[in-house]
């Protein structure tokens, strides 16, 4: 088996994810040259694609913006709790003549609908318009443009506001 | 709302084209085209992360058309591969923007780095032509099959077999000379 030879079957093993056969590996354990190309190859692959998935972790940390709570949740929980706190108000058994040998026990105050959030702030949250996010410089780099982006891919979502890069369409560069 | 399983293979997500499933993939994958685009094209990153946004709403656009009969991997990389040709040859035609497709500066080999250094594995694999480069990025890092890699740059086995091969070479060259004192 020659060089050339080996070294084509070796990178087509890679390639098909399986052991060198039993001559082929014969021949890269005897040769120096063949040695050197197989440590090589699988070196260098795996240095590349290490420092390529770092990369693409890093992008990911970057673009990861902290998820914040929709005004529709906490709508829908608000409202839950005060459907709750009526419910528990009208079911409630009524009240037990305390025996008279006992002293009477203070008095529990009635529970009403309880209330998470400030009632002034219940038009914003109910609303499904959120507040005005504060505008990057305009010359900042785009991927601080992009780090207020939320990850879902939402329609609701606004459209992510792009600095004034140059657009063409598909038409024009077919 | 989507309440199925997030458990499943990217192709069953795929397959539903739901708008929650498409948020899943969405999160498992970015980051990978960017990086496809920044590496195959050795375009600027900006740019490359441009096209990954353009790309991802033309899959999400598209998404129903997605039959399942390749990774859906590749079906994504063959869109964002589609925007940044497209780039490309606006960028021929009109004066090139600064920050678009500007080659990356490779920094001088250290002699004192190890073999096992990742900066230096990727600034020799930077090192091979394009047409060598895309496909063994496209198997080494993505672990796409050769079958999966001549349809997306629609060509044949042989040939990606051929250029994987002669990747491997250059590298083992690239490397041999700059073991040389």
């Amino acid at each position: 088996m020659t060089c050339d030879r080996a070294q084509r079957e070796f990178s087509r093993s890679l390639d098909e994810d399986r052991a060198p056969a039993g001559l082929l590996s014969a021949h890269l354990d005897g040769c120096e040259s063949c040695r050197a190309f197989r440590e090589v190859s699988v070196r260098i692959a795996g240095g590349y694609r290490g420092e390529v998935r770092r990369g693409i972790r890093a992008l990911r940390r970057l673009e990861s913006p902290r998820r914040r709570p929709r005004p529709v949740w906490i709508a829908a929980l608000l409202l839950l709790g005060l459907a709750g706190g009526l419910a528990s108000r009208r079911s409630a058994p009524p009240e037990a003549p305390a025996p008279l040998a006992t002293p009477a026990a203070p008095a529990a105050p009635a529970r009403g609908p309880v209330l998470l959030v400030d009632e002034r702030d219940l038009p914003l949250l109910l609303s499904s318009e959120s507040p005005p996010a504060p505008r990057p410089d305009p010359e900042a780099p785009l991927s601080e443009w992009m780090r207020g982006l939320p990850t879902r891919l939402s329609e609701d979502l606004p459209p992510p506001r792009l600095p004034d890069l140059p657009r063409f369409s598909l038409e024009e560069s077919s | 709302m989507c309440f199925h399983s997030d458990q499943g293979a990217d192709e069953t997500l795929a397959r539903r084209s739901c708008r929650g499933c498409f948020t899943r993939l969405y999160e498992r994958h970015r980051g990978t085209m960017a990086r496809y685009v920044r590496e195959a094209f050795l375009s600027d990153f900006d740019a490359a992360l441009e096209i990954e946004d353009e790309a991802w709403k033309k899959a999400f656009e598209h998404r129903r058309e997605y039959a399942g009969e390749r990774p859906f991997r590749a079906w994504l990389l063959a869109i964002a591969r589609n925007q940044a040709l497209n780039h490309l040859r606006h960028a021929r035609r009109a004066p090139p923007p600064p920050e678009l497709l500007r080659p990356a500066e490779l920094p001088p080999p250290d002699r004192a780095e190890s073999l096992e250094s990742q900066e230096r594995c990727a600034r020799i694999v930077r090192g091979l032509p394009g047409h060598l480069r895309e496909p063994f990025f496209l198997r080494v890092v993505l672990d796409l099959s050769p079958g999966d890699i001549a349809r997306l740059l629609r060509l044949p086995v042989s040939t990606i077999r051929g250029r994987l091969f002669r990747a491997r070479k250059a590298i083992a060259e690239l490397v041999r000379e700059e073991a040389r004192p």
